[in-house]
Order: structure tokens, then sequence, then C-alpha cells
């Protein structure tokens, strides 16, 4: 049976026969049709949904984390002022019942229906583009640029600083701002960022069940490891956009994994340990600032009882260990000195930190690790050392990084920085989440490989 | 009748007969297109009322095919690789969902590349443009492909051949270290990612046909396809169109001439082609090779003759400077050097359109764009050049997407900090806070779980706080009084712009908006003026004809379409601005034109010539595909075939000595004098040739070194 759900009112609004109303009734029967929630975003957003335009994008934004829109809409997710919350939920309410009528009816009278339900009624498209002989202006008129706000210092809001928020900073100051002062656009996770939360995560369980890695418990090792790589990765499986991709990183993940283990026996043959602390909490103030962190793993080597930090690291590191000893003395990196520092507060005697690199199948496992030495820094550099994975830091240099993250946490919240500059380096910008922000960014590193 | 101007050896090919292929070879500057005009003028008179073809680039031939396919009756849509790309991808779904029956039992995801499926699918696109422009189909690509690796696996070549392994870097000498059973590993991944290649390469050619969008090689494969199996039709062609000229046939690939066979037969008779490199010509064509330099002073061409190698030493003396070969220690120092030089040209009375600054790619030309701006050189980029990906145009955008929606908080900080609202940036971190007051919340239940799909830090109020803080005014309080009346205006100019949006002409809504919101760069008349001018029409030009192409698009879709557009590989534009404008002009855009002065800026490694990276997948008819990566339980990073391969093929070199036409046709774009310039230490030249350092080393007369 096919009918009418509404009368034909009298004070329809008289609405353009535009693409955006096509769209919008289009849009309307393919929801009808399917249910599929991908289509009401849009919906909500048309000018002819009868919602307020900004209302209206206020909801599409609430659907990429909200679930269902509708249901968020019933619920009354967003605080609106009465008048817009009614528009809202008539909006609901229309969809709702074309939906139930939908299934009596075929697409040409549900259009019908659409029209009568939102009160669309066609007419002359004001959009369309005018035919007349007169061509639009070559020049385009510009506004006169505005008299700059005076600067002042950009007031602080962080209570606590973090290592990566102090890298951050370091790589680019006009990032830190953008993430840390502003914090208004999410830097979203990527399939890369969610395979190391994904690995550090299965190290984790799998240092629980085993802290003292043992020849004897081999084969118990690589079945555990490969579980809880499984695991992570299914509880982290939102992260990778395609199937595929978790599938084959997931491959990858538990190859890389099983290195790791034959790392572990090499490990426990030359310098056998034992992990302490998994996912440590790193609190630590200094000067008045609040430093916080988590440790990926700590470890007590088994025959001087010295304390080693490790962090695994799953993207690109240092090849070597003077390639991050630079690092840490150019003030590019604190991750390790912070966690030095953090440990030291707790009473540990640390003497080793290390990067163990986790990205790549192909590779043995080789970790990159710092010697904690009262030896002066012009004892542990040289070109000989160069390339080796093993290496020296002093405690003056841990030092002086310490120093640094002081004056930084001191520079950030006094309130006084009042322009945070764009990085020179370009290469801070290729996976910023902020690039689209960011008017002022350096010009990229033209193309440099040809195909 | 033909001009007397014309040179002997042009006018010998001018004359030469019609009934034959015509091959007219010569360096850039020999005058070829001169001669296909004459050619074509001849043509005119030989075959009075009847057509003939000419096409002043290959690509012409892809209109071409379009034309004819729609006079035969096809509906078609013609569509670029950015809106093919999409398509592609769109195909790709699929496969990336792991949705293929073939995954159960016959096939392994686990091939080549694809574990990074953003890269697999942009680099299966790149692969398959190279096979259609080939006229490779689905089909022949799977049978090629399984012989070629059941041809490899089964009698491979010598992998410890000295002569191979001295020529590969060390890094990769693992790769041909290989047991007969990685081999064999190999050889069945390489099987499986030809499988999902061929049917990905299908499902794109079904849903292209569905869609009836067609790229310009699409439609040329498709005609080709067309008459062969229709000799009746090409005949008619033939009938048409006695003759065809190409010019820059170099850029022909094998889909081009093919339709030109299709219609003028295997030796194409009655075809003129023009070549500045030397080609393989049919059977009895008749070739006709330029070599008097009518557009290059004398310097210029013995500094070409130097960098071919085929140079030698002329008794020449006194040959007038034309060249300028400078190195400099950084890129910032260059192109200072490049702005200087060009506005010495100006200021010598070379009006700003006869001068251009030609770069291996304009893709990421801002230095000297700036440096040329800061001198009010106007100036404009033209090439591969992305003009949605252009700061000038992202500004732009920035408003459009603020009137549509004031919760992409990327373009509403962009635009707040313009020079037409100019917020501090304390301002700017003030309007992203929390209201002390909020005159309503955010959430109605603010002590209910936040509304997440997926475990993460990030506050969900983040994502309206700051749009609704701008329009609704909450944090004005908190503003000082100057910031405050700066984004009451905005908030007053968004609210008329939302109201316009649906309501006005889409390019009176823009202008309106562009004219409100965007402020002007420069001094009015100003070098920088002109140029935003400039990019903006470029921009707007763009925007309006994707709406007048699809009546159905939204303004939604046009902001997508923007986006998608500054993502892409492909873009390009090839617009001159209308003149008055010095060019910064990519090499290969540079092709068929003529300066009077030119610099050839950014000659180093890595730049010009660009480094050579093979692509991800290669493809040879004999021995098939040729994976990079080697994928699974693998050690080495790279495959023993493609290591194999690269070294056969002497891919690299081939690829180098094209970049060196590519150096010697940016030379001889100049009528009077070249400027050379580099930044940086040189290299030894031993993976990509450093070409200033050839001419520095040669120093041919007329060239001045500094």
């Amino acid at each position: 049976m096919q009918g009418r759900l509404w009368d034909p009112a009298e004070d329809w609004l008289v609405t353009a026969d535009s693409p955006e109303m096509r769209a919008f009734v289009d849009g309307v029967v393919r929801w009808c049709r399917t249910g599929a929630d991908e289509e009401i975003p849009a919906l909500i957003r048309s000018p002819h949904s009868g919602v307020p335009h900004d209302v209206g994008a206020a909801y599409a934004t609430l659907a990429n984390r909200s679930g269902p829109l509708l249901d968020a809409i019933d619920r009354g997710r967003l605080a609106l002022p009465a008048p817009d919350r009614d528009a809202v939920l008539l909006f609901a309410e229309r969809l709702r019942r074309l939906r139930a009528f939908s299934d009596r009816v075929k697409d040409e009278p549900l259009r019908a229906e659409v029209e009568r339900a939102f009160e669309l009624r066609r007419g002359a498209d004001s959009t369309a583009e005018s035919h007349a002989s007169e061509a639009a202006p070559e020049t385009i008129g510009l506004a006169d640029p505005a008299e700059p706000e005076a600067p002042r210092g950009v007031p602080p809001r962080q209570r606590h600083f973090s290592a990566s928020a102090l890298n951050a900073y370091a790589e680019c100051a006009r990032k830190w701002f953008y993430r840390y002062a502003c914090a208004a656009v999410e830097d979203r996770a990527s399939a890369a960022s969610t395979y190391g939360t994904a690995f550090h995560l299965a190290l984790e369980d799998f240092h629980g069940e085993f802290p003292r890695p043992s020849a004897r418990d081999e084969a118990a090792m690589r079945a555990r490891i490969r579980e809880n790589v499984r695991w992570a990765f299914e509880r982290n499986r939102d992260g990778f956009e395609a199937r595929v991709e978790f599938e084959l990183q997931l491959r990858r993940a538990q190859r890389t994994a099983q290195r790791y283990v034959d790392w572990l026996l090499a490990q426990e043959r030359d310098a056998p340990f034992e992990v302490i602390g998994r996912e440590v909490p790193a609190n630590l103030e200094l000067d008045g600032h609040a430093f916080v962190g988590f440790i990926d793993r700590l470890d007590r080597d088994a025959r001087s009882g010295g304390i080693g930090v490790v962090d695994y690291k799953t993207g690109s590191i240092a090849t070597s260990a003077q390639e991050y000893r630079d690092a840490v003395r150019r003030f590019e990196d604190f991750q390790l000195p912070f966690y030095y520092w953090a440990r030291t507060a707790e009473g540990d005697r640390v003497t080793r930190l290390a990067l163990i690199p986790l990205k790549d199948a192909l590779l043995d496992v080789r970790p990159i690790v710092l010697e904690v030495t009262n030896l002066p820094v012009e004892q542990s550099n040289g070109n000989r050392r160069r390339n080796e994975a093993r290496g020296t830091i002093g405690v003056s240099e841990l030092e002086r990084a310490r120093t640094r993250m002081i004056e930084l946490a001191g520079e950030l919240s006094s309130g006084t920085v009042e322009r945070f500059e764009v990085a020179r380096d370009p290469d801070a910008c290729t996976f910023c989440a902020y690039a689209t922000a960011c008017a002022h960014k350096p010009a990229p590193e033209p193309e440099r490989f040809g195909r | 009748m033909i001009s007397l101007e014309l040179t002997a050896e042009q006018r010998d090919a001018v004359e030469s007969t019609f009934e034959r292929c015509c091959i007219v070879a010569g360096a850039a500057g020999t005058g070829k297109t001169r001669v296909l005009a004459e050619r074509a003028a001849r043509a005119r008179s030989a075959f009075p009322g009847r057509e003939a073809l000419a096409f002043s680039a290959p690509s012409e031939i892809e209109r071409f095919a379009f034309d004819v396919l729609r006079e035969r009756g096809a509906v078609l849509n013609s569509i670029d690789d950015v809106e093919a790309s999409v398509l592609f991808t769109a195909a790709c779904a699929p496969l990336l969902a792991l949705e293929w029956d073939e995954f159960a039992d016959e096939l392994d995801p686990e091939v080549p590349g694809l574990r990074s499926p953003q890269r697999f699918v942009e680099s299966s696109f790149r692969l398959f443009r190279k096979l259609r422009d080939a006229l490779v189909t689905p089909d022949e690509f799977l049978s090629r492909s399984l012989s070629g690796a059941a041809e490899f696996a089964a009698k491979p070549p010598n992998l410890t051949d000295p002569a191979l392994l001295s020529a590969t870097k060390h890094e990769y000498h693992d790769s041909l270290d290989v047991s007969p059973q990685e081999l064999q590993r190999q050889y069945r991944r390489e099987v499986d990612l030809a499988k999902i290649l061929a049917r990905l390469y299908e499902r794109y050619d079904a849903m292209a046909e569905t869609a009836g969008s067609l790229t310009g090689r699409d439609a040329v494969a498709r005609l080709v396809s067309a008459l062969r199996n229709d000799p009746a039709g090409a005949a008619a062609l033939r009938e048409r169109y006695p003759v065809a000229f190409v010019d820059a046939a170099d850029d022909a690939t094998p889909g081009h001439l093919a339709l030109l066979r299709a219609i003028f037969g295997s030796d194409l008779a009655g075809v003129t082609l023009a070549y500045a490199l030397p080609a393989s010509p049919p059977a009895n064509a008749a070739v006709f090779t330029l070599r008097r330099q009518l557009r290059s002073p004398l310097a210029v061409e013995l500094a070409c003759g130097a960098v071919a190698k085929a140079y030698v030493r002329p008794q020449a003396a006194g040959v007038e400077p034309a060249m300028r070969v400078v190195r400099v220690r950084t890129q910032h120092e260059e192109a200072e050097l490049v702005g200087d030089r060009v506005r010495a040209w100006l200021d010598a009375g070379s009006p700003p359109e006869r001068v251009a600054v030609v770069l291996r790619s304009v893709r990421h030309a801002e230095p000297y764009e700036e440096a040329l701006l800061a001198r009010d050189i106007p100036t404009i980029a033209r090439g591969d050049v992305n003009v949605f990906a252009d700061r000038r145009a992202l500004d732009a955008m920035a408003l459009l997407w603020n009137a549509y929606d004031p919760f992409r908080h990327d373009w509403l900080l962009r635009t707040l900090a313009n020079p037409a609202f100019a917020l501090s940036d304390a301002s700017l971190s003030t309007l992203c806070a929390e209201p002390p007051h909020p005159q309503t919340p955010l959430f109605l239940l603010d002590d209910e779980p936040a509304p997440t799909v997926r475990s993460s830090r990030w506050d969900p109020k983040r994502d309206l706080r700051l749009g609704w803080n701008v329009v609704r005014g909450e944090q004005d309080e908190a503003l000082t009084a100057e910031a405050r009346t700066s984004l009451e205006r905005f908030r007053r100019l968004r609210a008329g712009w939302v109201d316009a949006m649906y309501a006005m002409p889409f390019e009176a809504f823009v202008r309106t908006v562009w004219g409100e919101g965007l402020a002007r760069e420069g001094a009015p008349g100003s070098a920088r003026a002109l140029a935003q001018q400039a990019v903006l029409r470029r921009l707007l030009a763009r925007l309006l004809d994707f709406r007048r192409r699809g009546p159905e698009r939204t303004f939604a879709d046009v902001l997508e379409y923007a986006g998608r557009r500054a993502a892409s590989e492909f873009e390009s534009c090839e617009d001159d601005a209308g003149g008055g404008f010095v060019q910064i002009v990519s090499v290969e855009a540079a092709r068929g034109l003529e300066f009077d002065e030119v610099a050839v800026a950014g000659v180093r490694p890595g730049l010009f010539p660009r480094w050579y990276v093979p692509d991800t997948f290669l493809y040879s008819p004999r021995a098939g595909m040729i994976p990079k990566e080697n994928v699974g339980d693998a050690r080495a990073s790279r495959t023993a075939k493609f290591t194999y391969y690269m070294h056969r093929n002497k891919t690299r070199e081939r690829y180098n000595e094209r970049e060196r036409q590519l150096f010697l046709d940016a030379l001889r774009r100049a009528r009077r004098a070249v400027l050379v310039s580099a930044w940086g230490p040189p290299t030894r030249g031993l993976t990509a040739p450093e070409f200033l350092e050839e001419l520095r080393v040669a120093k041919p007369p007329g060239t001045v070194v500094e």
C-alpha cells in the first residue's frame, strides 16, 4: 500500500531545487533503504534537515565517536538550547517515521514523502551560476590585513610535563603549542602507533610471566609471546584501518617477537637479568615542576645488581649509541635522561639505559645501550665507536639534560612565551597532525627521489 | 607555400612526401615545431577538403580518442588520474577488507607492499597506468607475470656473478645470498602478488566500465581495441584524416603509437613525428635530423655538447658568454642568487614572461618564489605544482571550511591566525580553553563516560570546545579588547557566510567569503598581491570547473574534492597566469616553451637529477613482475629477482640518462642567457650525475664559472 505520512501543509518552506536538496532527498532515501549510520551526519548537516547549521555540524562531529547518531540524539547527548534541541529531535523523528513508512513504497513516492516530511518545496535554484553575459571580475577582491593583536604571554595550562612533551617542544615549538596549549585538534593514532601500542602491551604481559628469561623456558616463552601478541593486537584492532593491515602487521609483530625471544635467550647467556618492573610510573618533581611518564621496563642485572631502564621502540630510532647520545646532548631527546632521574630519585642505582628496536622483523634485535658512567664526556667520544650499538653516557650529560628539562618546564609554565615558532626542519611536518592549522610551516623538502 | 625563412634541413623535411612516415629529429631549438607547422600547411594544399590530425603533444591524442569514441556512440565521462585513483581505491576495498574468496585457500595476502595498504594502492595504481600506457591487458599481465616468475625460479641466473656483486650496493648483497628454498618461497610470493594485481586491474576496469569513466590512456586503449576489430572504422578515419602530425613525440606512449598505427597502418604512412631524442623509426620512415640550433646562443649549445658527452672542443674563439655556472653554500643563498639574477635581467629590459626559473620539479619551489617576491618580481609556478596545496590556497579553503564546519578546528585555527583576523597565540590558546562559566555545558551528562568508541586519551569535549567558543562567544570575556573585536568581526562575517552558503551562486559566495575573510598579501599591485591573485584565480577556476562538471555536487563535495586534490601526487597546473609573471616552471612543463633568459636552479643530485629509486612494482614483458620488497619469513629486505633485474637492465643508468636529456632540454629553453646554479658541496657523481660539476670541469667556451 502506498500512502502519505503527512497532509500537505499550506506553509511549506519554498526551497530551491538545488544540488543540496537533491543530495538530501537521495540521502534520506538511501538511509531508509539501508539504515546505514554513516548517511546521517551528512543529512543532519544539510540545510534541508531543519536543524540549525552549527548544531548539525556539532552532531556530525560527535558522530565520529558516538556510534549511531540517532541514539545520541535520543539521549540528548549535546547540551542545546530548547529550540535547537527540538529541531534535532524533530529531525530524528522524521527520519524514523520515513523509515518505518519506506518499506511500503517505491523510491519515487518515498522521495515525495521525504519532501513533504521535511517541508521541502521545489523552486528555482538560487545557487545556480548565472549564465548572464556579465563575466565575473578578473580580480578577486580581498580584505585589508588587520592590525595584528599585540602579543602577550600564552597562559600556562599544563600541570605536569612529560618527556614526549619536551621532545615535541624541542622538535617544533609550534607543534607543542597546538598539542598542549590549544589541544583542539586530535592527533589520531596511526597504524604505526597502534602497532607500537599493541607491541608494548604484549611485552608487558609477557614479562609478567617471564621476568627471568631462561633457555629452559624457551618453548613456553615462544608460545606465550605468540599468544600475548595476538591478544594485544586483537585489543587494538580498531587502530588499523584495513583488515589486511591488521593481519599483516600482526604477522610482522609475531616474527619480531620471536626475534625478541632470540635476543632474550642470548642476553640470558651473556648478561642475565631480571625484569623488576613493567609500565612503571615515573613521577619526578624537579625545581617545582612535575614530570610524569611510564617506563616500559626496569631490569636488574643479575651480576652487578645495577638497574637498567629499557624503552621499546617500534618506530625508527637512532642506529648507534653515539647517535642517541648526541640527540641527548643536543637536547632533542629527554626520555631516557628523565627516566634515569626518576628512578635515581626512587633510590635505584641506574647503570644502563637501553632502547630496544622492535620495528624490523628482518633484523636481529640489537638494542642501543648506554652504560651510565662517571667518566668525563670526552672519554666516551671518538670515531672508533661511532657505529656501535653500545656506548656510554656520563652522569654529567644526564645532569645537563635535567637542567635543560627544568629550564624548558620553567619557560613553558611561565606564561611569558608570546609566540611559538615553527620548526625550521620540514621533516617535523611530515606526519604532523597540525599541518593544516599551521600556515607558516617551513617549505617542504623537495622530492629527492624519482622513479 | 613554404616559408623562405626555413633552413635547408628544415625545408627538406617540410617537402618530404606524405606517403611515408616522416621523422623529424633534433634537439630543442632546432625548429621541429616549425617544420611540423609548415608540413601541416602543405598538407592542407595537398589534401583539400580533408582534415589533418595535429597534436602539439601526445597527450592530445587522448582527447582525440575520446572524440572518436563518442562519435562511435560511447557515453563517456573523462576523468583524470586523481579521479581515477579514487576509483581505483574503491576497487581495492574488498582486497583490503580480505573479502576475496581466494584468501580462504588459494592466495596468501602477505605479498610485497600490502602491509602498508595505502602505499600498496598508490604503487599498484602507478603500475596500472604504465600497463595501460603499454596496452597490456590484465590477462596478458598475469600470463607474462606467471611465465616470468616460473622462468626465474626454474633457471635462476648466476647470483654470484662478480659483475653483479660489484654493481650491487653492499647492503643489498644479502638479497643475492639465497638458497633454492628461499627462491621458491619468493617465487610463491611473486605469483600471489601477480594474481592479486591482475585481479585488481580487472576490477578497476570493470568499475570504470560501469561508471563510464575513463582516463585519457583508458580511452586510447579502448579505441585501439575497437579499431583493431573494425578495419572499416579505421579506414574511415584514415580517409577523413590522411595525415597526422605529432610534436614532442618523445612523450608518446606505446598506446599513443598503437592508435596511430591502428589508423595509419604499421608503417605510419602519413604520420609526421618530431623527436628531441633519438627514436626507433618504423621501417620505410624518412628521417630528417635538424642540427642547426636556431634558438640558443652558441655558448649554450657548446655547454650542451659538454654535458651530452658529445663535445669536441671547437676552435671557437670569442664565443660570447651566455652561460654562468655558480655553486653556493646553502639553498637560501642560491635562491637569493637566482632572485638577484632575475632582477638584473628584468632591469635590463626583459619582460617578466620572457624569463623563467626552470626546476626539475616545482612542487616545492617556495624558496625561489620567495626570493623573487622579495624583490617585487611577480612570479607563478607552472608544471607539477599543486595549486590546492599552496599556502595561499589553503588559507582560502580554510574560510570555506569555517563556514561549513566550525568544528574543523585545524581550519579554524588557521583562519583566526591569518592576517585578516591576526589573533595572537595567547588568544588562540584562550579560545581553546574551557570557559570558566559556560552558558551551556558541551554534553548534557558530563559525568557520563566519554562518548568514544575506542580507547584514547583524547577528551571528546575538545572536538567541540573551540568551535563553540568561537560561535557562541563563551570565552569572549577572557580575551583582550582587540582580540574580542577581531573575533566578533569574524563571528559576524561567518554568520553571513552561513546564510549565504546555500542562497548565493557558488562563485559569488566564494568571492564574498574571500573578499571579507582573506587578507591581501603585500601592498596593492605588489608582486605578492599579484601572485596571490593568480593562485586564487587558479583555485577558483578549479572549484568552479568541478561544480560545473557535476550538477549534483554539493558544497561538501567541493571541500572534499579540494582536500583530495591537495593530497594527490598527480596534480599539475600548466596555466601561465596570463603574462606579466616570471615563471617558475618544471622542466617537463617547459618543453615547447622558450624564454630570453633562463635560470636552471637546484642542479644537484637529489634535486636535478633526482636520485633514482625503483618503484615498489616493476614489470617487464619478459621478466614479468619484479617485486622489490621481500616479505614473509625473509632475511633480506629485497628480492633476488629485483636486485638482479636492476643490474641487468641498468635501470638506474637509463634513468640518469633521461635526467641528463631533461637538463639539456632546460638549457635550450633560453634564447639569450642561462644561469646554472646549485648549493651545497658536490657529490662524487657516482649514483647520479653532477651536471654542474661536469660544466665546471669542461669549461666550454662562453661558459663563465663563478
